[in-house]
């Protein structure tokens, strides 16, 4: 039996300090009479091993005492949806607060590097949030599994609902292929146009940003001696005109996600306007040149050259994305007129 | 793999439908009283199978929600902790069965 006493032990470890003898107790009552009860149909004392047998069917030590405490959550079922509803808002408000410190930043024309020091030091406050938020509405779930002050909201809030109050059917949710635009989705896309737009202006010669982009942090030194090709300073205005179009569509379409035809004909008229300028840029023999004057030329012309080609490259799968992007916007468009007719023919 | 995940959603499902079924099995057998032992022997007798690290456990959750109740008693020179169905358990159980059997003849008629 001193197999026996071993096992009780062990379970006794694991379980609630306060239940701890009583459960033993029983426990050891009901395995000593299944233990007697297999000795009288074998007529033997049980050896070890199959007393061991016994005791591996009973179960682990572990599992056995863990089916006897409670199930434990640190937010239960029905306070989790109100709890990951405050938790979107509040990471969103979070988040907003950040992405404007980024646009103020780029409007001070600070170091690229700052603006993504500032935006990537949101990940260090969402840590904090989540936990804060999840501490709170732990404590609250305690409060409520005493007092069960959620289960009296929601049978209030019930007893009160009439569904005929609810708001009438949006007219482009009649449509089965009109899913509203997701507005994370738009968020990012109108905060990379207003930072986008924010750079395009700021940065004094927007040589800087062009050779950011094709040299990294090296193109912002002085020493690499190349400039922007004519085309650039011609197509200025144009993308100014052209991102402000985009960010006037996505506030838009952040307010009524549910406007698939407006999101539709404005992509494909800015991806359109965008066509046309990319155009311009890949007819362009040379997008950077050399600042007139470099004293050894020769050394930069092969350089130069690679970059060229590799920003032509560039554009030109950014127009084939565009130009791919124009067909989804136009396909979205017909299927949206398409759709009632074939609903009111069946 | 395709297997492995079909039988462990039966497993899964099978297990909730016998959860329920447990607790009326063991509700109804407790109307005589038992000790945790030949109560499992008693439910096994009768078919249906329950892990002693299941039963023994649910018997307390059965009493600490008033279903059921129990006294420390001597037989066969051990002292042994035995339960019987309470007078709300007596109730809970008439309303179970009621359920139970409406849904079964209901299934009945569906399948």
């Amino acid at each position: 039996m001193d197999l026996l006493e071993r096992y009780l032990q062990a379970v006794r470890t694991y379980l609630p300090k306060r239940q701890q003898d009583d459960i033993i107790k029983e426990l050891s009552e009901n395995l000593r009479a299944q233990i007697e009860d297999r000795e009288a149909e074998a007529g033997h004392s049980l050896s070890e091993d199959e007393l061991a047998a016994i005791l591996q069917r009973h179960g682990h030590p572990l599992l056995v005492a863990s089916r006897y405490r409670q199930a434990r959550h640190l937010i239960g079922a029905t306070l989790f949806p109100f709890y990951w509803f405050v938790m979107k808002i509040i990471l969103a408000i979070v988040g907003f607060g950040y992405a404007v410190a980024a646009l103020v930043l780029i409007a001070q024309g600070k170091p690229i590097l700052e603006v993504l020091g500032a935006l990537f030091s949101f990940i260090g406050a969402v840590l904090p949030t989540f936990a804060w938020v999840t501490i709170v509405f732990a404590v609250l779930d305690i409060g409520n599994s005493k007092f069960r002050l959620l289960e009296k909201f929601t049978k209030e809030t019930n007893d009160k609902f009439d569904a005929r109050e609810l708001p009438p059917l949006r007219t482009d949710s009649k449509l089965p292929d009109a899913k509203p635009i997701p507005r994370t989705k738009t968020i990012f896309e109108l905060f990379f146009n207003v930072a986008f737009v924010l750079w395009w202006v700021r940065v004094g010669p927007i040589r800087r940003l062009v050779l950011l982009m094709t040299l990294g942090p090296a193109g912002l030194s002085n020493r690499i001696p190349f400039q922007l090709g004519p085309v650039w300073h011609t197509l200025f205005v144009p993308v100014i005109m052209l991102s402000l179009a985009a960010i006037g569509q996505q506030i838009v379409t952040l307010i009524h996600p549910y406007w698939i035809s407006f999101y539709s004909a404005a992509r494909l008229i800015v991806n359109g306007c965008s066509l046309i300028l990319f155009y311009f840029v890949i007819r362009a023999s040379e997008l950077l040149v050399l600042v007139p004057g470099t004293a050894d030329a020769a050394n930069f012309s092969e350089p130069l050259r690679i970059v060229n080609l590799t920003l032509h490259y560039s554009m030109m799968l950014a127009a084939v994305i565009t130009f791919f992007e124009s067909l989804k916007a136009i396909r979205r468009l017909i299927r949206g007129r398409r759709v009632p007719a074939m609903s009111h023919a069946i | 793999m395709v297997t492995t995940i079909h039988s462990e959603l039966f497993e899964n499902l099978r297990m909730e439908l016998r959860r329920g079924s447990l607790i009326i099995a063991v509700l109804a057998q407790l109307r005589t009283e038992h000790y945790g032992y030949a109560l499992r022997k008693a439910l096994a007798d009768r078919g249906m199978e329950i892990e002693e690290s299941t039963l023994y456990p649910l018997l307390r959750r059965l009493e600490s929600q008033g279903l059921l109740v129990s006294e420390w008693r001597e037989e066969d020179k051990r002292n042994k902790r035995f339960y019987r169905l309470s007078e709300n358990g007596a109730l809970i159980l008439k309303e179970l069965l009621e359920e139970w059997q409406s849904m079964n003849s209901s299934l009945n008629r569906i399948v």
